[in-house]
């Protein structure tokens, strides 16, 4: 053979991941510098394809997986231990995982149209916005975000979850299958607010110099999200494995994040990162479900929410 | 016989496509057959909005289809082809279309509050039927239309001879094409509107307006719970199969027009009064089908500079996809004119694209692996999805010209060759066509199973403006989408060119 055999690590990621406005071909381009090897994006659903190949998988490396799913993962059996320093994570929260390695986050939050409302500083003052300001969220049945604003209100209103939801259900516009969705209607102008990120303003100031779109800051603190990595059990490649969870926790990496993913990087100082990050408003404090406790409440609280809004 | 040998073996690879991937599912999985209060909500709202969708597309089609078959004007075929458009929209963009419209902030919004009038919110079950209503409408009037336009033209001008009042009109020129195109259409409209999922959701305004396909989607995706999937999926695949076999039954009869001398007529006697009526609904329908499409044009134009030279690949793989699958598809449907062919080919469209990329997944792993022949699998899915339309399209003209030239073609001693080339493929030019431009539209604009199978190295144009959607990118993928449109618009116009030329 001509050409010497160089080794192949192939990463399953999601779509949004590995399309070239992502953060998939630059983060490609900066491991192959260093590996000596041959990163393949492998695009597509993760977890259902994982559990259809089983052990037959030719994945290395899985990232794109979301903190609301990890008890499934874990039960899964087929990933194996990181090996990282949980130390080096810089997250509102602190991270003892040894599968699941996160590679950024973000907080949920409501993104509103500065021209059209004041952005409301809680709960009570979403839900007492002006009558014709409507907001659109994601269904947690079928979608992550949408999940983590379910998990967001029953952690803060408790039993009471469900008559929170009954009180904020005519601002809500309409309910939809994903965050794009969602995020097409605010843009277009249809819902003066949306469920996303604290991180989302930075995409329309850089990209589109625009100002006027801000993330509302609730005083009774924000649901973080983390978008996480994990090694295949059955991988062939375990040192190449190894070196890419490596990889992820240094600022090669984590310097691509913020303008590829439009989300905080999860092994940075606030120091490190692009001022456009540093300047955006954070919330003061974090509220979280631990993967146990979250497992146990998440169908009684999509109940609530689908009892409150179907009436 | 050669003829219905080839259509049983096609009815059964169909059947085996089709259930093999549930069933292979089924047992792959932990069986997990609960159906909770949820579900129940779910299907019953299934049931309500699919059954009125089809049932009002039907009956706002059936007056067009009549206008447009007895006016001609300027831009005819161009509205005719427009009116496939929305059809093929990726769902977002369809949706921002009509809110453009009817939205919150939409156009009749703003005329009613310049009024001074109190506005209306499209959101609830209205919202979920002119969404259905606005996709649906097209497809069953040109079905409609393809009947008319085969009705002999001596039947018009005997009407006008006797000067036949409406009603009796009605009841013995259209009432047979209503009788035969309307449970078709009707059962294909309500198997598509049972599966919608995205679109219901949104403009339903929240869960009270959740369909089954959500918590197929659910437990496939979140719960990883394929058992349970399968089992919601097996449900739909029911309904599907009851309501096209009831339609069947009960409605589908045959026509039994006598044969035509095929010879087209000129201008016919039509009062001033019928004029006004026919040119009255085209403007009506045809604005509430066109000003959405408009809006998104024009979202879509004014963005084209921030389109990159990336887009030629996907562009490039979504129209060899849609004119292969509407070559496959074609072909396949010819295996199926025959009613069982009918029920068995709309029940390709009954199960979720993940469903049988899944259950497609698990049949063929073990001999290779889905992820390197991507385009294979899409290919064959996309062809399968396609034959529910090939079939509806076609098997009309097929009947007729099967029953009105067969024997005659026998009497004279034709080889089977010469019937089919000679005598059966001219006639049936027209709806060939026809099905050939809407499956390779409906190919174009299909993001389905790809998602699954995805693409870091296969991408289609949906698939992009589905990844732009994801990266904030929303003006771009408008762009795109309007790329996507223009495309298919051309495709179309295409095959109904050819579809016009050369007349036996």
């Amino acid at each position: 053979m001509a050409l010497a055999q160089i080794p192949t690590l192939t990463v399953y990621a999601p779509d949004y991941f590995t399309s070239e406005w992502g953060p998939g071909p630059s983060i490609e381009a900066k491991f192959e510098e260093t590996c000596d090897c041959d990163l393949v994006f492998s695009a597509g659903e993760l977890l259902p394809r994982l559990v259809l190949e089983g052990n037959n998988t030719s994945a290395d490396v899985v990232i794109g997986l979301n903190t609301d799913i990890t008890k499934k993962a874990r039960e899964l059996g087929i990933f194996a231990p990181h090996k990282q320093d949980n130390g080096l994570l810089t997250l509102p929260v602190d991270w003892d995982d040894e599968i699941f390695l996160p590679f950024d986050w973000s907080y949920a939050s409501f993104v509103f149209d500065t021209t059209k409302t004041k952005v409301p500083s809680s709960f009570e003052e979403l839900a007492n916005l002006p009558d014709d300001i409507k907001i659109v969220i994601q269904d947690p049945r079928s979608s992550i975000s949408g999940l983590a604003l379910v998990l967001w209100v029953k952690k803060i209103y408790g039993k009471d979850a469900g008559e929170y939801w009954q009180k904020l259900a005519p601002k809500i516009l309409t309910v939809t299958k994903g965050w794009s969705e969602a995020y097409g209607l605010f843009t277009d102008g249809e819902a003066g607010g949306v469920l996303s990120f604290t991180t989302s303003p930075a995409y329309h100031i850089v990209v589109e110099e625009d100002n006027t779109k801000q993330a509302a800051i609730f005083k009774e603190g924000h649901y973080p999200f983390f978008e996480l990595a994990a090694k295949v059990k059955s991988s062939k490649n375990d040192a190449l494995s190894s070196m890419f969870m490596k990889f992820i926790l240094s600022d090669e990496f984590q310097d691509l994040i913020p303008m590829t993913n439009w989300s905080y990087p999860s092994s940075q100082a606030m120091e490190k990162w692009p001022s456009v990050f540093s300047d955006l408003p954070m919330p003061k404090s974090t509220v979280y479900f631990s993967e146990n406790e979250a497992s146990e409440i998440t169908k009684q609280a999509i109940e609530e929410w689908r009892n409150a809004l179907s009436q | 016989m050669a003829q219905r040998t080839f259509s049983i073996v096609a009815n059964c690879t169909l059947l085996f496509a089709v259930f093999g991937p549930l069933v292979v599912l089924i047992f792959h999985a932990d069986q997990n057959f609960t159906f909770t209060s949820a579900d129940r909500a779910a299907l019953k709202f299934t049931l309500l909005q699919a059954a009125l969708s089809s049932l009002l597309s039907v009956l706002l089609a059936w007056p067009l289809a009549l206008a447009l078959s007895r006016r001609q004007f300027r831009g005819r075929r161009l509205l005719i082809v427009a009116l496939s458009v929305p059809f093929i929209l990726p769902v977002i963009v369809a949706i921002l279309g009509l809110l453009s419209v009817f939205g919150n902030s939409g156009l009749l919004n703003s005329l009613l509050s310049f009024f001074g009038f109190p506005v209306f919110s499209i959101y609830g079950l209205s919202g979920v039927l002119l969404a259905h209503i606005f996709f649906n409408i097209p497809l069953a009037t040109r079905a409609f239309l393809l009947a008319l336009e085969r009705r002999p033209k001596e039947l018009d001008r005997l009407a006008d001879g006797l000067n036949l009042n409406f009603l009796i009109r009605f009841w013995i020129l259209d009432w047979p094409i209503v009788r035969l195109i309307a449970p078709q259409i009707f059962s294909l409209i309500f198997v598509l509107c049972l599966t919608s999922f995205a679109v219901v959701l949104t403009l339903g305004g929240g869960p009270k307006a959740t369909t089954l396909e959500l918590a197929i989607y659910q437990s496939f995706r979140f719960e990883l719970d394929f058992g349970r999937a399968s089992f919601l999926a097996f449900i739909q695949l029911s309904i599907a199969a009851l309501t096209c076999v009831l339609s069947i039954i009960i409605f589908g009869l045959p026509l039994n027009f006598n044969q035509s001398l095929d010879r087209p007529i000129h201008k016919r006697y039509l009062r001033l009064g019928s004029l006004f009526w026919d040119f009255g609904i085209i403007i009506v329908m045809g604005l509430f089908l066109t000003i959405p499409l408009i809006s998104v044009l024009l979202k879509g134009v004014q963005n084209f500079y921030l389109l990159e030279i990336t887009i030629w690949t996907p562009i490039f793989n979504s129209i060899t996809l849609a004119l292969f699958s509407a070559l496959i598809s074609t072909i396949l449907a010819m295996g199926f004119m025959n009613k069982w062919g009918e029920v068995i080919g709309t029940l390709s469209i009954a199960v979720s694209p993940l469903i049988i990329g899944a259950g497609l997944f698990l049949m063929i792993k073990n001999f290779i692996s889905p992820f390197e022949v991507t385009f294979w699998v899409i290919l064959t899915v996309n062809s399968i999805m396609g034959l529910p339309f090939a079939i509806r399209i076609m098997r009309p003209a097929s009947d007729e010209i099967i029953s009105n030239f067969h024997r005659l073609s026998i009497a004279y001693g034709m080889t089977p060759f010469a019937w089919f080339y000679w005598v059966y493929l001219p006639r049936l030019k027209g709806a060939l066509t026809y099905s050939m431009g809407l499956v390779a539209a409906l190919s174009m604009g299909d993001l389905g199973v790809i998602v699954l199978f995805g693409g870091a190295n296969f991408e289609t144009l949906p698939l992009v403006i589905y990844q732009l959607m994801s990266a904030y990118r929303i003006d771009q993928a408008m762009a795109s989408a309007v790329i996507l449109v223009l495309i298919s618009i051309g495709i179309f116009l295409v095959f109904d060119r050819i579809g016009k030329t050369r007349n036996a």
